[in-house]
């Protein structure tokens, strides 16, 4: 940087600074001290998961995001894919009513399961081996209350955690009895449309098995939502082949080829869940539990694509048991070990209901009223994972951190077919999966502060499992403290993903095994960032560009690798759509990002902070046109403000983030003539929150979110390519909840 | 399983003997807040003596000590002043206090590992004019002047008000607005 930029960049931030600064106080006859540097300071974010050790965020070697649990509260946050809406640099995710999608830096891929994005809850990952399945709405169960701060890590992960984290990694980690003491009690309210009750509890107590206290945070909490009741389009769908008359689009409905109207019934959530946190003198356990049974009344690409209009029996349930007990140890004065065992159970539970006869046909028997495709799947998985950290030097100047984690799986799956009338069986169960998988991953890293304004970090993770040849993720960093307040960081890093259980095994009449082998995904990616921070004030500025490799796609047979499959027997002759998993594009994607953020006032009553994200990202495919992603964002961000008003009055806040148009996920396949692109979308948020006068212990929490647009990204209903039998020459698009309020009260009973 | 084994069987030190807050910030931190401690320099005079105090027979004492010492090695001033520190191992409450008076110790630092000491120590350091601080927050409540604890991934000043005047430390409002204060 040249030293005229540098010096408008720290005049930028010193105007900043003097909007923030502190007046001096007439009361005090010392000479008023400027706070700015110690709130500079003590606006220092520490991480875990960035290197599995606690560091300041300016040196960790990624680009990090902390969202405090103040941030929750003040912004009117009700899920993590919120959290990272509405507060994160870099992710966004897009809700279609049946998954939240996750991306990150301009790449999304869309019903993905979120596998491409690492989560973690206090260190334990969320992620399933059957479909690599990582729920950041509503469905992660984590009871917002009980989170103390999220991280969210962008770019490449593979070096620590292996699979999953090529977005990035998000880490929840909950709070501890001393930031939740007491007994607490929260009931929202969305009016109309949902309502959430929590009860938990936090308390240290002492027993014969530890010297110190033990540390007990526990929260139960139930969710229900029913609606909105959203309008779809009429659309014609044809004629159905099996028939010979016009589709049938549910149970009791004509035979009139009209798919659409009021859905009233098949949008809802049931939500119970619970989380557990104890530690005890060197072990801490978690737990956490959950059902989480939903239901989206519309048919997509990617999801359900057969089902009945607005059929409430048409859902998905998952359920989830995790068990995570970690032992820290201090052996000496420079080796410290920590050994972590857990225990993971998760259940899927999918039946979609089809009233058309091709469909059922598909299933096995036409004389069916109605078929049901009931899915079903679990994993279970345990491991144990030891690592040692060697602080060579005792001063974390020379640290070396040696892992392993090994993993024992199974998975299992089908699907069945029914009659929904009778409960019989219409064929054979397909898509039998029954596997028994061992992974291990070994990892190596280095951090080294040769000066106190120079830093590295080298790593690497060999990852093998039975499906594939062993992975090696490498990740290089270095961080350069320039100047005072200033830190110029660069990093290159790998990440892969293991294909899904369900991408490499699940065969059905529709679906051809995979010839050979599915290979890992592959990231590699470059990055590097600039933060500058005076006071209380931060600036970051960063570039990025990745290469995607081997990503895996079900690729629809084309008429001449239809033909070859009747030949060798593996499709009969009228089965049309049939897919097979394969290695098939490459994403190429660049950009930047950028945040500002920073407190004010006397008492720092004022908040804001604006993160930008612009990026391209191409899909590349042999013999395929160069396309931009189908739903991923190129540009995006969030801006945010809050005040404390002084003394028991409440906090006002506003929140925004925005998403630039984008191209809808059947813009490259569905042959729409026109409205291949969804409108921008810019969401704003206002909060009112604070403690209710007269009632100790009583607080409250008052939100309003407008929506711009009043749709999504995602082609629903009957008609999801353009065959022209009708006047619609554009795809109907996913309708949106354009206005929303909710209503909380939080009860706190202290100790 | 060996590897189990020999985890399960070393020797171990308690998970409570590790800092939330990395060390080399919590080194900054004392030099900023030092500065509002209007008889720093009254204490100090021209050069701020830290005493960092170790559980010589604990590991993660140790580890700390050498540590925050290298911390603060890279920093420039403590409250504006020049400073050095030492270490010592912990010889009793009243043996520190005499040290304190004898060396005019400007800070004492606890390392970890003497969580139950801290009573003593409060008691010994009353009317002593040192500025006493904890690398483990949970000791302010005991009576220890000054930590830093971790709350929401950011660092956070807890303040013994009450024992932070009987040890004739005068910490500026703009400070203790920004600090969690218990009395």
């Amino acid at each position: 940087m040249s030293a005229r930029t540098k010096h408008f960049l720290v005049a930028l931030l010193g105007a900043a600074s003097l909007l923030a600064a502190s007046p001096a106080r007439a009361d005090d006859a010392d000479t008023s001290t400027s706070t700015s540097d110690l709130e500079g300071l003590l606006n220092e974010n520490v991480v875990q998961a960035a290197s599995k050790t606690s560091e300041v965020g300016t040196t960790a070697p990624a680009t990090v995001t902390t969202v405090t649990a103040e941030d929750l509260r003040r912004y009117g946050i009700r899920t993590l894919a919120e959290a990272i809406d509405f507060l994160s640099l870099g992710a966004v995710t897009s809700d279609s009513q049946h998954v939240v999608d996750i991306g990150a830096r301009g790449v999304m891929i869309p019903n993905d399961n979120g596998d491409h994005m690492l989560l973690l809850v206090n260190g334990h990952t969320q992620n399933e081996p059957l479909f690599g399945r990582a729920v950041f709405g509503r469905g992660a169960s984590i009871p917002l209350e009980m989170i103390d701060h999220i991280e969210v890590i962008l770019g490449p992960g593979s070096v620590l955690y292996g699979s999953n984290a090529m977005l990035g990694v998000i880490n929840v980690v909950t709070k501890r009895a001393k930031d939740w003491s007491g007994v607490h009690g929260v009931a929202e309210v969305e009016p109309g449309k949902s309502w959430r009750g929590l009860v938990g509890a936090g308390v240290l107590f002492q027993t014969p098995l530890a010297k110190d206290p033990a540390d007990l945070t526990v929260a139960l909490e139930y969710y229900k939502h029913d609606g909105p009741a959203f309008f779809y389009e009429y659309r014609y769908g044809g004629i159905d082949g099996a028939s010979g008359r016009p589709y049938r689009y549910s149970r009791n409905g004509p035979e009139n080829g009209y798919w659409g109207g009021v859905a009233n019934d098949g949008y809802y959530t049931r939500l119970p869940s619970g989380f557990l946190r104890l530690a005890l003198g060197d072990f801490e356990l978690n737990v956490q539990a959950s059902s989480f049974d939903h239901a989206a009344p519309y048919r997509s690409r990617y999801t359900k694509v057969f089902q009945d209009f607005d059929d409430p029996d048409s859902h998905e349930r998952d359920r989830r048991l995790g068990i995570d007990l970690t032992h820290r140890a201090r052996l000496s004065s420079i080796a410290r070990v920590t050994s972590r065992a857990y225990v993971d159970g998760w259940d899927w539970f999918a039946d979609v209901n089809v009233s058309s006869k091709a469909a059922c046909l598909g299933a096995g028997d036409t004389s069916a009223n109605t078929c049901t495709l009931g899915g079903r799947g679990r994993s279970r998985w345990a491991g144990l994972e030891l690592r040692t950290d060697l602080d060579w030097l005792q001063t974390s100047e020379l640290v070396t951190t040696i892992g392993v984690d090994g993993r024992l799986r199974e998975i299992k799956s089908k699907v069945d077919f029914f009659d929904f009338d009778t409960g019989r069986p219409l064929q054979s169960s397909q898509g039998l999966i029954d596997r028994n998988d061992t992974l291990i991953g070994a990892y190596l890293q280095q951090t080294i502060l040769p000066t106190r304004w120079l830093s590295f970090n080298l790593g690497a993770r060999l990852d093998k499992e039975t499906r594939f040849d062993g992975v090696i993720s490498p990740r290089f960093a270095a961080a350069v403290r320039t100047w005072q307040g200033g830190t110029l960081k660069g990093s290159y890093a790998e990440a892969f993903r293991s294909p899904s259980f369900a991408e490499t095994d699940y065969v059905s009449t529709l679906q051809l095994p995979v010839a050979g082998t599915l290979r890992p995904e592959r990231v590699r990616s470059v990055e590097g960032s600039f933060e500058q921070k005076l006071g209380a004030q931060r600036l970051l500025f960063g570039v990025f560009r990745s290469w995607w490799q081997d990503i895996v796609e079900n690729h629809i047979l084309s008429v001449a690798e239809q033909r070859e499959a009747v030949r060798l027997g593996q499709v009969t002759l009228n089965t049309f759509g049939v897919g097979q998993f394969r290695n098939v594009s490459q994403i190429d994607n660049w950009g930047l990002n950028g945040t500002f953020e920073g407190t004010a006032g006397t008492d720092q009553q004022l908040h804001y902070g604006l993160n930008v994200t612009a990026a391209i990202a191409r899909r590349d495919e042999s013999g395929v046109q160069r396309v931009p992603l189908a739903v991923a964002p190129q540009l995006f961000g969030n801006a945010r403000i809050a005040y404390d008003i002084p003394g028991d009055w409440p906090t006002l806040a506003l929140a925004t983030h925005y998403i630039g148009k984008r191209p809808i996920d059947r813009a490259y396949d569905g042959g729409w003539p026109s409205g291949n692109y969804a409108p921008p979308q810019l969401e704003t948020r206002a909060t009112i929150s604070g403690p209710l006068p007269f009632v100790r212990g009583l607080s409250y929490r008052l939100t309003a979110t407008y929506a711009i647009a009043d749709r999504g990204a995602y082609v629903v209903g009957a008609q999801q390519v353009y065959e022209g039998i009708t006047p619609d020459r554009s795809p109907q698009l996913l309708p949106l909840d354009q206005f929303r309020t909710s209503i909380g009260l939080q009860y706190d009973l202290l100790p | 399983m060996s590897v189990v084994a020999c985890v399960l069987l070393a020797p171990r030190k308690s998970l409570g003997d590790e800092v939330a807050v990395p060390v080399a910030l919590q080194a900054e931190l004392l030099a900023k807040v030092a500065s509002y401690d209007r008889n720093l320099a009254t204490r100090a005079g021209d050069r701020v003596h830290v005493l960092i105090v170790v559980n010589a027979k604990n590991d993660a004492s140790n580890s700390f000590a050498k540590h925050i010492t290298s911390a603060l090695g890279g920093v420039d001033k403590i409250g504006g002043l020049p400073h050095d520190e030492t270490t010592a191992p912990f010889g009793g409450a009243k043996a520190l206090a005499e040290t304190c008076r004898e060396r005019r110790i400007a800070i004492v630092y606890l390392a970890p590992g003497l969580a139950d000491e801290v009573p003593g120590i409060r008691s010994a350091l009353d009317g002593v004019n040192v500025l006493s601080v904890a690398a483990d927050a949970a000791e302010v409540a005991k009576g220890i002047v000054l930590g830093f604890d971790l709350v929401s991934g950011k660092p956070k000043i807890v303040v013994h008000l009450g024992q932070a005047k009987r040890q004739e430390v005068s910490f500026k409002a703009e400070l203790l607005k920004l600090a969690k204060v218990l009395e």
